[in-house]
Parts: structure tokens; sequence; C-alpha cells
């Protein structure tokens, strides 16, 4: 194992995340996932601002719309690599709260879908211009469904995580 | 205030930059070798179709639904009903929404986490087969060019770029930038990663076991 050169600690001292990236791939990538979760939770909260102030059940279903499948396929992707990494085997600060942000955030997604499918089974769908209502009612309830499905995929493994002995060194294998 | 033999909070055992970290999961490497170049496959194909999308799309014309009569519409009236011809910024938005978006920094990240799992353990730190190599460097090209397209597409929209297609976005300028902020931080992410690779594997080729002479 080669010793760090100056050039490399002076880089280090400049930029250390950077530099820890490069020997955490799995954590990088894992960053990255879940800063573009954020960013796809973000800009839908943005783009449906006119919604909030439409009635309650509008409302519901704007923050439901924040949680959909984009922004959970990040999270679900970014929970994945975050146990790749604690896999591994080395420990890094902080750790436990990446996971406890992802419970968290994870179980705001499952409530918000949840609720809005049964925001919509009590209001009612129209069938648009074609297709039938059950045919409408099926479309929205798994609009709702799948990334409700994932955000519950996202707190198991956060919350697995979390605790000893499940995931990284020590489980039983 | 750190020391200057430690000057940061690391354990004195990660200062070597080790791109590969993943652990070793047992996959078989022809299915990862499939699995691998069909996800990079699937996300250059989506690419160039958005590309070709994006080059040749142009907005009917009342002539081409048929307002204008049959056969094409009225000789003399097609240029007069014609619709203005798309812009720079309407073909990237098409670009950005239909092939580089999203969907396409996932695949990629999915085709690096196969790469990284199929790496032997008996293999040195680094080392690569000619279609791991071939799965990266296509994975960081692609990478890349998604990032391009949508910083460039960033750019558009705050500098109220005109066009049909980009019409939503100039309405709500911040949140259109931190959703285009997605694919841009997947994709960076990626093409990081794939060049960290790539130039990993490079120096331990022209360097075997420098490390131990």
């Amino acid at each position: 194992m080669s010793e760090i050169s100056v050039g490399e600690r002076a880089w280090v001292r400049l930029c250390w995340f950077a530099y820890d990236a490069r020997s955490r791939p799995a954590a990088l990538l894992a960053a990255a996932a879940a800063l573009a979760g954020g960013a796809m939770i973000g800009a839908d909260i943005g783009r449906g601002g006119s919604f909030a102030f439409q009635g309650f059940d509008l409302s519901l279903l704007w923050i439901a719309n924040a949680f959909g499948f984009p922004s959970q396929l990040c999270l679900a992707v970014a929970a994945l690599l975050f146990v790749v990494d604690r896999v591994s085997g080395t420990d890094y600060r902080g750790q436990r709260l990446v996971f406890v942000a992802l419970a968290v955030v994870g179980a705001i997604g499952v409530a918000a879908n949840v609720t809005a499918v049964v925001v919509v089974l009590r209001n009612g769908v129209s069938s648009g211009l074609s297709g039938t209502v059950a045919e409408a009612y099926t479309g929205v309830i798994f609009e709702y469904l799948a990334p409700a499905l994932l955000s519950a995929v996202v707190v198991w493994l956060g919350l697995a995580a979390t605790r000893p002995g499940l995931i990284g060194p020590g489980a039983p294998r | 205030m750190t020391s200057e033999t430690d000057p940061e909070p690391h354990e004195s055992d990660d200062w070597t930059p080790r791109p590969v970290v993943f652990p070793i999961v047992a996959i078989p490497r022809r299915l990862a070798v499939v699995v691998g170049r069909s996800l990079v496959g699937a996300a250059g194909v989506a690419l160039i179709a958005a590309l070709m999308r994006a080059l040749l799309y142009r907005q009917p014309s009342p002539s081409d639904l048929g307002l204008l009569g049959n056969g094409g519409g009225v000789v003399g009236f097609t240029n007069v009903f014609g619709q203005p011809s798309s812009g720079f910024a309407d073909r990237m938005a098409l670009f950005t929404s239909s092939g580089a978006n999203l969907a396409i920094a996932v695949l990629l990240i999915v085709a690096l986490v196969v790469i990284a799992m199929t790496t032997d353990a008996s293999e040195a730190d680094g080392w690569l087969t000619a279609w791991q190599r071939f799965v990266l460097s296509t994975t960081g090209v692609i990478a890349s060019v998604v990032v391009v397209a949508n910083l460039v597409m960033c750019f558009e929209i705050l500098d109220n770029a005109p066009g049909l297609l980009i019409a939503d976005d100039a309405s709500n300028k911040a949140s259109s930038i931190v959703g285009l902020l997605a694919p841009i931080v997947l994709s960076a992410a990626v093409a990081v990663y794939a060049g960290a690779r790539l130039r990993s594997s490079g120096l331990s080729d022209s360097e075997p076991e420098s490390d131990d002479i």
C-alpha cells in the first residue's frame, strides 16, 4: 500500500469529499441518487404549488405527486447503494443519520401515496375521453401504489441498515 | 484543528484511492455481460432515438392536419398558415425530455453496479476486462452527453429562450431547473466513477504491482 504523496495530501485538504468519493464509489453514486431524488421532490413541489390552495384533497394529491415514482426510484437506488457501501465494511460519521433520513423520507412517501389512493377512492375519477371508469380507477391507484411500494422498500432498507447485525459487518450470512 | 500528518478525518488505511469498493457478489459473469451490455445498449438507443426525434421534428401545419383541404392543402396557403420552425430550445427540450432524462441516468447507474459486482476478488484493484472497459467507456460517454444536454437546457430556461415546447418550463424557472438537476447529478456521478475506474485501470496496466516494489 503506497503512502499518500504531498500533492495528493494537498488535494485532500482542498476537497476531501471528492477525494474520498474516489475511494467509495458506492457512496458517491448513492449520494448522487439521493440528491436527484431530492431534486425531483423539490421540483414537483414547486411545479404543483398552485394546487396547494385549491382544497385539502388537491393538496394531498399534490404532495403525493411530489413523492411520485421518479423520485422514489432515485431514493430506492440511493438506499440500495448506501447499503452496498455499508456492506463493504468501512463505517463513516453520519452513516446512521443518512439511513434514518432515508427512512423518514420513505415513510413520508408511503403516507403521501397511500393517502392519495384513499383520496382518489373517496372522490372518484372520471373515465376521460376513452376507457371505462374501472380502468381509470385502476390506473390512478397503481399510479400511487407503485411509488408507495418503492417508498416502503426505502423505509425497510433504512431501518434495517440502522439496526446492528442486520446489514453490514457482523451480519449473519 | 487537524494535524500535519493527518489532515482530515480519514482512517490512515483509506488514503489510497480504491475505485473498487463494491463487495463481490456472486453473479454469473455471462449474465452480467448480457445485462450490462443490454442496459448500456438500451440507454444508447434511447439517446440516438431522442436525437433523431429532436433533429427531425417539425410542428404540424394546418395543411398537415387537413385544415386546408385534401392532398396537403391549397398551394400558396401552406406558407401563410404554416407553423414557425422549431428553434434550438425546442429541439433541446425534446432531446432532454425523451432521451437525456432521469430514466437513462438510472439505467446507467444500474449498469455500473452490474460492472462493479462482477469484479473478481482475485483480480488486482482496477483491473478490467475488455467488455467491462467497453461498458464503462460507453456509460461515461452517454452520461457526459446527458450532463451537457441538461446543462444547456438549464441555460436556455434561464435565458428565457423562446419555444413552444418549453412553455411550461419558462413559467416556473426554479422548479424546472431543479428538476433538470436530477439527471445532471446522477449522470455526473456516473461519469466521474467511469472515468476514475478507467483511469485506475490504465494505471494498473502500465504500472503493475508498483506499490509492492
